[in-house]
Parts: C-alpha cells; structure tokens; sequence
C-alpha cells in the first residue's frame, strides 16, 4: 500500500480526481459532460502528443 | 528521460503551422501540405540533436536559439500577421472529422500513447533512453551509442511538433506566427507532473498523459468559474514550482529504497 502511495501515477490519477470532484462542485454539470471532456482533449492533444515523445529526453 | 530538455518546440509547433497554412493557401492539397510541415519540424529536430548530440552543446542553448530562429522565420513568412486572407475552407477539414464518434483529435492522442507506450516498454529505444536518464557514462560504456538515441529523440520531437503544428493550423483555420507561446513549458510541466524525473532515469508515458490533462482539467474549471487568465498564468506557476518540489521529494525517495534495497 505504502508503495502505491508513492508512486508518480498514483499521486498524479489521484490529483486528478481530486480537481475534477472540485470542478464538478463548484463548476456544476457543466463540467461533467463527456463533450467538455472530448474539449478539454481536443485543447490538449497537441501538448500531450508532444509530451509523449518530450519526455524520453 | 535522458536528462535533456527541448524549449524550441511551441515555437516549432507555431513555424509548422504557418508553413502548413500557407501551402494550403498557396493551393496545395492537405496531405501533401501536412507532409511538408513535418518535414520541417524533422528539419528542425535534425539541426537541435546535431547541436546536442554531435557537438555537445547544452540543450537548453541549443534548444533556446531554435526556439528564437523557428520564431522569427514564422514572423518572416507571414509577414509578422496571422496567415488567414484568402485561406481555402479545407484548412479547418482535419480539425473537423470524427472516427467512430471520437474527435480525430482524440484518436490522434490514443495512437501516440499506444505507439509512446510501446515504444517505453518494448524497444531497445525506451530502454537507452532509461540507461542514458540513469548514468550516462555507465550507458556508454556498456555500448549504448548515447548520442544516436538523443539525436533521434529530438528528430521525433521535431516531427510530432511538425504535426502539432498541422492541428494547431487546422484548428484555428489560421497559421499564427504568434500563436503557442509557453506550449513548451505546458510540454514541460506535463512531464514533471507525470512523474518524469528532471534529472533523468523515471518516468512513463501513462503519468505524462495524466500531467497534461491535470493543467488541461484546470483552465477548463478556471474559465467555467469565470477567473481570469492572468490569475490561472499565476497559478499554473505555483503548480510548476510545487511539482518541481513533490518531483525531486518523491525520486529521492525511490532512490533511497531502492539503495536500501540493493544493499540489503
């Protein structure tokens, strides 16, 4: 367990459901929609394309 | 991974994205212009792994001044002003499309993550890679040819640059010379985030996904309860600086156990 806690993609899924739980609090449904999640991937497609490969550097 | 950065890459995104814009205006087909706006971020990934790899220089010089020069030859191609005049509808077709109800761009990143994924676990690429980020000089000395994996990295950095430039293009049905500025420090906190060591050695592909979509989910959020961008540049800061922290903290750790655990 304590070697879960520790791992970079633990804490990372876990930061990001904490800010997704807090978005759809304080956003409203607005946010929980699957087109806002296909937006948000569209924004990000070029960063995460990028990073993908970025990060063997 | 290896230790290396690459700061040229926004402005290679932008440099692409104009070349690609003014291909299609100057009436050329969309693949054919696509292909050539890769072709020069290969270019441009060539001369930055030349620089790094072959004459030693240090990635951040050397990554600075192609960040500079990208940039200026964008301003110089479209005359300092956002290429749109006259721009044939088609530019915006790739932007448009779905697969199987999936946004083209959404299929876009499950392929890279497959392809990235694969390539981390299955090749001798990732490995290197990993052996270079742990210990240079051991990974050269065992035979590794360190400055042929670094320069093909920054080869594929500069052609999936190429291509991001050709969906920026598409998407904004524009090339803007002065578009994706501080996209390489996004690149760059999506990777910190995702658990990559800044000193090279850890990290995975998985992590670096869930790293850009942290800083995505966050502008999102923020521009739906309506603060400004200045504050979210602010805070965006604040997570770089944090994340540097908790990066450096939790590798440290890993490396102590991982001592412990060798010695024992």
């Amino acid at each position: 367990m304590n070697r879960i806690r520790k791992n970079p993609i633990f804490i990372i899924v876990s930061f990001f459901l904490l800010i997704n739980v807090f978005f759809i609090i304080t956003a409203g449904d607005s946010f929980f929609q699957l087109d806002n999640y296909f937006y948000v991937l569209k924004q990000t497609a070029m960063i995460i394309i990028v990073a993908s490969a970025a990060r063997f550097l | 991974m290896t230790g290396n950065y690459d700061l040229s890459t926004g402005s290679v995104v932008s440099f692409a994205g104009c070349v690609y814009a003014l291909m299609i205006k100057s009436g050329m087909a969309l693949l054919p212009a696509g292909i050539v706006a890769v072709v020069v971020g290969i270019l441009i990934g060539v001369i930055n792994g030349t620089m790094v790899a072959k004459f030693n220089f240090p990635p951040f010089i050397a990554t600075l001044c192609m960040m500079y020069i990208s940039r200026g030859v964008a301003l110089i191609l479209a005359n300092g002003a956002t290429i749109r005049d006259n721009m044939p509808p088609e530019i915006g077709n790739l932007a448009s499309r779905d697969f199987l109800g999936l946004p083209i761009f959404v299929v876009f990143i499950i392929i890279a993550l497959l392809i990235f994924v694969f390539i981390e676990k299955k090749t001798l690429l990732g490995k290197y890679a990993l052996a270079i980020g742990g210990n240079k000089n051991a990974a050269f000395f065992s035979g590794i040819n360190t400055a042929a994996i670094i320069f093909a990295i920054y080869v594929i950095i500069g052609g999936l640059a190429g291509f991001a430039g050709v969906m920026s293009a598409s998407r904004l049905s524009a090339g803007d010379p002065r578009g994706m500025v501080g996209f390489e420090f996004d690149v760059i906190l999506a990777i910190i985030l995702g658990g990559t060591s800044l000193s090279g050695g850890k990290g995975s592909v998985i992590g670096t996904f869930f790293g850009a979509l942290v800083v995505a989910c966050l502008g999102n959020g923020l521009d739906m309860l309506n603060i400004l961008t200045f504050w979210q540049s602010i805070l965006k800061g604040i997570i770089f600086v944090l994340a540097i922290v908790l990066n450096e903290k939790v590798m440290k750790n890993i490396s102590k156990k991982t001592v412990a655990a060798a010695r024992a």
